[in-house]
């Protein structure tokens, strides 16, 4: 330890803590805009999560509402199929975090190698058509495939001399399916954010591993994947979060809701929106709601919590 | 992570603030004494409709002192659109409603009007209008909330076939009256048409909701919630549908059509069932049959003579009667004004035919006195005279008869009218079980309800799930409910 | 021993473009089918199949969606206005706020972080957002329903500020030592050097406001502010309504359903102008962009 006289110690905090004030001040303001519209957007309409609680009648508004307390989350839990939707809802959330993350980032070194640029232009363009079309219009690709009598399938099974199948009755397939329309939905979107992160890596650092000896496999699992490493978690992290929710459009409208099929494709969503479409309580959509994204907070913290243990530097917060 | 929490907790606490102090009501009143009603409507784009609202005002602002501004809502998006305006206590004066679309909670939950004195001082001829007993069917906890928009209240059911083909196979179609007897035609047409022709067109539930008055059952809460009385039960047992022999034999039927190739392979799952019907390879369908709708029937075969034949007499149940009502909002600048305005959509003849058809001329040409020819694509064609008032004052269109009126009114007047019209279930108590069973029956009337499975197992499965689900407390609530309301 | 390692470059070259263009392929290959429906008759579908190329070759469905051209230019227009205001102020106040967040010595850092991340998982719900939206703020029926809601998205934020930490640290210190203030560093340095990311943002957001239908589903009832996705969705939504009214015999007449064609050209023209869009984001995802920036 060094011994400097405290008076100029102190002296020196004075100054930059001075310093460090008007920092903070001036960053500070620059999140403001981003600040109020989040509080005015985000916040205020939180205060919407209390109709978890209670009997939302309309004539009494939100906080004149009778509390019923936890009756709202009553339905979901007694359901005999509270089990089955989430089991689906985890097991398809993590696929679709693997086969997600793990496509686009082989697509986005895969691209990184492309050195044409029209090619590569091309290339882009294309993986982000599917991410253009609604899951309704995917709903109607995918039902031309799989329809009955006029599918493309059945016609290719026909034309082998195989029996034609009743695609929207086999719930085997659907669990295949549907990582697999995620998959190709999202990687347009997936892949040009690892690929905007890997061209923001300072090129030198591949330069001197190539000097060294590197093959492009060991320059890209040694060099790109660690330094987009924080960009790999954070994706991971946030996906983590929405684990209970999934994509209405994907489990209930591409499947055209077939009763056949819920043991493959019934999710959280989905059974909520099927219970309570007649008739539906405003307070337990909203406890339903309230419950997912608990349970996705809890662990968003947990494997944050976990990550930070490994390295401090890729952690969310 | 104590500070953390600490800001939530505080941000939170702001955020309540700001959401208590978040009602404001701009009142829209012009110079004279003019008040501007905010009427919702259910109804798709119509270019021309501010001109429409123009010549509607003009009429009517010296008429009653009132002017309307129609808040347009698309048909798809109206049930979602309606209850997050009504749940988030947004101004309005008039709306379209109906069961359908929730009138009753709606009701329940203090959105609309108490109704009964405003009808009898501001509108006493659309009281009189409906016959006394249907009033009960727009009651909701004995209170009249809506106006009914009198029109086809008794629905009769049967089979449409395609008239050629009876012809060409001699089938007796007059006296077919169940499942059973129309099969000697479906089987001729699976054995005689092409691969391509579906003997029997069933929409993905399969016929069981729309043939539950043939059936002889009428539902307490909706055609899909476990709960029904027979319709000639003057007891009015409560009793669980999925379980009666009739549902039984239905399954049975339906999957032994389907094993034999009368039904479209893929019906459980079917989506454009309309576009397949409309391609006019279909055998036969069961639907509803009204006076004057040989030619909408038509159309739907896709273009096809067809012959209906009745099954199940006319009935008229509170869901039948309550199809589609008008309520007033329960902040409504001016409900005196409001009921007068109901009042004239359903008596005066030219206001009601300007609201169906637009403005003579520019929208419709009159061809006789009573019967108009519309110009197509005029920018105005809303097409739901079912929607304004009483239907009777609707101009005729060229494919209907001169009497259609007169017949629907004698069809109303015949209806047998159901045990339990004005029963309205108060769900409080068995919400949860509700909303369950709903998932249940989601889960398994389509396959059950078009036979596209083996019946016997997955009907045991279904009866097994809606047991665990809590059907019996729904039922032990209604036949309770029932019976109080009897004693009465 | 060089010759070997060319021919290695060479082979990983073509595996690299097989896969590239396979998974091209299995994206625009739907697409495809898209278009051809468009272009084929209901008739010649149900007689032949789906297929690749269009049958019954016409242009009716295109008809249909185009034979109210007035609504569909104020829908473009409507549309337009959003995605240009929507994504310049998005992008510019997302990359303020993930600057600060980006920085280690910034003593709030965390907490807003956390404020931020917060609203990824939690939200209050339709009814109380239509609340604010309608009764609070008095925003129905004006455009800025339809840009505000969506201005700072959590996921966003949270991506450039990822990208923002990877900036090297030198380039602050020596920006600093020189005197400049934080908003200099940010606008001078930062943004030129995150081009990229920002134009990643900036993709993401113009996409969000193009492809979104249900502000407008909540928030606009009149026809000259009705956004073109929603316009569309209006045409296909209300088919299904149409039919259920149709079976139960409702309306007096019969009416015109979009058929399936006409679904399948809905989706080509809503798509059709964010392609041609996208080469220009694309001027920003080429190579060596940072690399000018930390060296010069």
């Amino acid at each position: 330890m060094s011994k400097v006289t405290t008076t100029a110690k102190k002296e020196i905090r004075i100054r930059h803590s001075k310093y460090e004030n008007k920092r903070t001040f001036v960053l500070l303001s620059m999140c403001l805009p981003a600040l109020i519209l989040i509080f005015i957007f985000n916040y205020i309409p939180m205060g919407g999560l209390i109709l978890a609680f209670k009997n939302y009648d309309y004539s009494k508004g939100i906080f004149g509402s009778d509390w019923v307390w936890f009756d709202n989350f009553k339905f979901f839990f007694k359901s005999q199929d509270a089990l089955r939707v989430t089991v689906n809802t985890i097991a398809y959330n993590v696929v679709f975090i693997i086969t997600s993350l793990v496509g686009a980032l082989i697509i986005a070194v895969f691209l990184y190698e492309v050195r044409s640029k029209k090619l590569l232009k091309t290339y882009q363009t294309m993986y982000f058509f599917p991410y253009f079309l609604s899951w309704s219009v995917v709903s109607f690709i995918v039902f031309s495939f799989m329809e009955y009598d006029y599918g493309i399938l059945n016609n290719i099974l026909e034309k082998l001399g195989m029996e034609p199948i009743l695609w929207y009755s086999e719930p085997k397939c659907w669990r295949f399916i549907i990582p697999v329309l995620n998959l190709w939905k999202t990687i347009g979107y997936n892949t040009i954010v690892f690929y905007a992160g890997i061209i923001g890596i300072d090129p030198t650092l591949y330069e001197a591993a190539a000097i060294d000896g590197a093959n492009k496999y060991q320059i890209a699992r040694r060099i790109m994947v660690p330094q987009i490493g924080a960009l790999i978690v954070m994706m991971a992290l946030l996906k983590v979060g929405k684990i209970f929710h999934s994509d209405f459009g994907l489990f209930y409208i591409v499947p055209l809701n077939a009763g056949s099929l819920y043991s493959a494709t019934d999710v959280i969503d989905t059974y909520v929106y099927r219970a309570l479409v007649t008739g539906g309580d405003t307070g337990m959509t909203v406890a339903i709601g309230f419950y997912q994204s608990l349970v996705g907070l809890c662990l968003v913290l947990l494997s944050n919590w976990l990550v930070k243990k490994f390295s401090e530097e890729n952690a969310m917060f | 992570m104590k500070k953390l929490i600490k800001l939530v907790a505080v941000v939170l606490c702001v955020v309540m603030i700001c959401s208590v102090c978040g009602c404001t009501s701009k009142e829209q009143k012009t110079a004279d004494g003019v008040t501007k009603l905010k009427y919702v409507i259910k109804l798709n784009s119509q270019k021309d409709l501010l001109t429409v609202e123009a010549a509607v005002n003009d009429y009517i602002r010296d008429k009653i002192g009132a002017e309307i501004e129609f808040v347009r809502v698309d048909s798809g998006s109206y049930n979602q659109k309606l209850k997050t305006m009504l749940a988030s206590n947004e101004q309005f004066d008039l709306m379209y409603d109906a069961i359908a679309h929730g009138y009753v909670e709606h009701a329940r939950n203090g959105a609309l009007m108490p109704l009964d004195e405003l009808i009898h001082q501001y509108a006493p001829e659309t009281y009189a209008l409906v016959p006394e007993a249907l009033w009960e069917a727009a009651k909701v906890d004995g209170q009249i909330y809506g106006t009914m928009n009198y029109q086809i209240i008794g629905r009769k059911h049967g089979f449409v076939y395609d008239k050629a083909l009876v012809e060409k196979y001699n089938f007796d179609a007059e006296n077919a009256k169940t499942l059973e007897d129309i099969e000697p035609y479906l089987a001729a047409i699976k054995a005689n048409e092409g691969p391509e022709w579906i003997p029997f067109g069933a929409l993905n539930q399969g016929f069981w909701t729309t043939m539950l008055t043939q059936t002889g059952f009428d539902p307490i809460v909706s055609t899909t919630t476990p709960g029904m009385v027979r319709i000639d039960d003057p007891t009015n047992t409560v009793f669980n549908q999925f379980e009666s022999k009739e549902f039984e034999d239905y399954c049975r039927t339906m999957s032994d059509f389907y094993k034999k190739g009368y039904i479209k392979k893929d019906a459980a799952t079917i989506t454009n069932a309309v576009d397949v019907l409309q391609m006019g390879k279909t055998g036969m369908i069961y639907n509803n049959i009204k006076p004057g709708g040989q030619t909408a029937a038509s159309t739907r075969m896709g273009g096809k003579e067809v012959m209906q034949v009745v099954t199940a007499d006319a009935f008229a149940n509170t869901d039948f009667a309550a199809a589609t009502l008008t309520v007033i909002g329960k902040n409504c600048k001016d409900p005196v004004k409001a009921m007068k305005f109901i009042e004239l959509c359903n008596t005066d003849k030219y206001l009601y035919n300007l609201l169906c058809f637009g403005i003579e001329g520019k929208h419709y040409n009159k061809v006789g006195e009573n019967r108009v020819e519309l110009i197509l694509d005029s920018g105005y064609n809303p097409n739901s005279a079912w929607m304004w008032g009483c239907q009777f004052n609707a101009y005729l269109l060229p494919d209907q008869d001169d009497n259609v009126w007169e017949e629907t009114k004698a069809l109303n007047e015949s209806a047998r009218v159901s045990n339990l019209m004005g029963f309205c279930f108060d769900n409080t108590n068995v919400k949860s079980e509700i909303a369950q069973c709903s998932a249940v029956v989601a889960e398994y009337m389509p396959a059950l309800g078009t036979g596209a499975v083996n019946w016997e197992t997955k009907l045991a499965e279904f009866r097994a799930k809606l047991k665990t689900a809590g059907v019996d407390s729904i039922i032990a609530e209604q036949s309770k409910q029932i019976k109080e309301w009897m004693s009465k | 021993m060089v010759g070997n390692k060319s021919r290695n470059g060479r082979i990983s070259s073509l595996i690299v473009n097989i896969v590239l263009i396979l998974v091209a392929l299995a994206c625009i290959v739907p697409v495809m089918l898209v278009i051809s429906i468009s272009l084929s008759s209901m008739d010649a579908i149900y007689e032949t199949g789906y297929t690749f190329l269009p049958r019954g070759f016409n242009f009716k469905a295109y008809e249909y969606i185009f034979r109210d051209m007035g609504q569909i230019l104020t829908s473009y227009g409507v549309s337009i206005r959003v995605v240009l205001i929507g994504g310049f102020v998005s992008v510019l106040f997302t990359a303020m706020i993930a600057y600060p967040m980006s920085k280690k010595s910034f003593r709030y850092k965390k907490q807003v972080t956390f404020i931020v991340f917060f609203t990824m998982l939690f939200n209050g719900g339709l009814v109380p957002s239509y609340m604010l939206m309608t009764n609070m703020l008095q925003l129905k029926n004006t455009i800025w329903a339809l840009i505000l809601p969506y201005l700072i998205s959590g996921w966003n934020v949270m991506m450039v500020r990822t990208f923002f930490q990877g900036l090297p640290d030198e380039i602050f210190e020596a920006a600093t030592v020189d005197g400049c203030g934080e908003y200099r560093i940010f606008f001078t340095i930062v943004l030129p050097m995150s081009k990229p990311a920002i134009a990643t943002v900036a993709l993401l957001q113009v996409l969000k406001y193009w492809n979104d239908w249900w502000l407008g589903l909540l928030y606009i009832e009149q026809d000259a502010l009705v956004p073109l996705q929603y316009m569309l969705y209006r045409l296909m939504n209300n088919i299904s309504e149409m039919q259920r009214q149709m079976m139960e015999g409702l309306g007096l007449g019969a009416e015109t359903f979009p058929t399936e064609p006409a679904r399948m050209a809905m989706a080509v023209v809503a798509a059709g102008p964010m392609l041609c869009v996208f080469p220009f984001f694309q001027k920003y995802f080429a190579k060596g962009m940072t690399v000018g920036a930390v060296k010069g």
